[in-house]
């Protein structure tokens, strides 16, 4: 299953394809358009939230699965 | 079933009691409350997990969560050399990260395979064996008589019958992700929009 996400880039709008487990383990995502150079990562003030978001969203998909 | 006077099954007969509606329509139903138990469950977790809820008058309004995020942006100096990255902070909403998914069943396949086969077969032979023999011998010094008698009679009686029946039930499902509702797509849509900053003009 897909863990990859899109989001609009604020520099150029643009696409960046953001795999959300790498984001929570520190990693960059750069914009698709070649000519931006922009690369975003998540803000260590927030990785808490977005890492318990993450974990309950992982319960209910393997709760789905199972079921 | 053979009836009284053997003759072969009715087909239609063997059928008439199926459950039919039940034995396509139970996987059906069940694939649908599935579905409809998953899409809540995802629904509660976007509410639960991705927005603030808050309550003004008797209005609920349900804000995103948002996370920061930092944007690097390589800089190039006039004469071409690298200068330093400039780092700016933005927010976003804590749903545009979830890889949210619509996982449902989206194939449901009930195939019902019933063979019943019937043969009925009577084989009626007769073979009963009754010997008779016997020898007359009689002579005179005129004449002389020589007789023999033979019968013989077989018989034999036999029936077969051959019944067999066969029923195969099967259901298949399969699940996979389908597209996000509409609705939800253009909520995704309408953060990433907003994301851009505003660009201030001079009498704003």
């Amino acid at each position: 299953m897909s863990t990859y996400n899109e989001i609009q880039c604020p520099a150029c709008s643009g696409k960046i394809i953001i795999d959300t487990k790498l984001l929570l383990s520190g990693g960059n995502f750069s914009c698709t358009t070649m000519s931006c150079n922009a690369s975003v990562s998540l803000s260590n003030s927030s990785y808490h939230v977005a890492n318990s978001a993450m974990d309950e969203f992982d319960k209910i998909k393997t709760a789905a699965q199972l079921s | 079933m053979v009836d009284k006077n053997n003759k072969l099954v009715s087909m239609a007969h063997q059928f008439s009691g199926l459950p039919i509606k039940e034995l396509i329509a139970a996987p059906l139903v069940a694939a649908a409350k599935a579905n409809n138990m998953m899409a809540m469950t995802q629904t509660n977790f976007i509410m639960e997990n991705c927005f603030n809820n808050s309550i003004k008058g008797d209005k609920e309004i349900f804000s995103p969560i948002m996370i920061g995020m930092t944007i690097t942006r390589s800089v190039l100096n006039k004469d071409g050399t690298p200068a330093k990255s400039i780092e700016t902070d933005f927010e976003i909403p804590l749903l545009s990260i979830i890889p949210l998914n619509s996982l449902a069943v989206d194939e449901v396949n009930v195939s019902f395979e019933m063979e019943v086969k019937s043969s009925f077969e009577r084989r009626s032979t007769k073979n009963s064996e009754n010997t008779i023999a016997d020898k007359i011998k009689s002579s005179t010094t005129m004449s002389e008589i020589t007789g023999s008698v033979a019968a013989s009679d077989k018989s034999n009686d036999s029936s077969t019958f051959k019944k067999s029946n066969s029923a195969k039930y099967e259901i298949s499902t399969h699940a996979g992700q389908i597209p996000l509702p509409g609705g939800l797509l253009t909520v995704l849509k309408m953060y990433d929009q907003a994301m851009s900053p505003i660009q201030l003009k001079d009498n704003q």
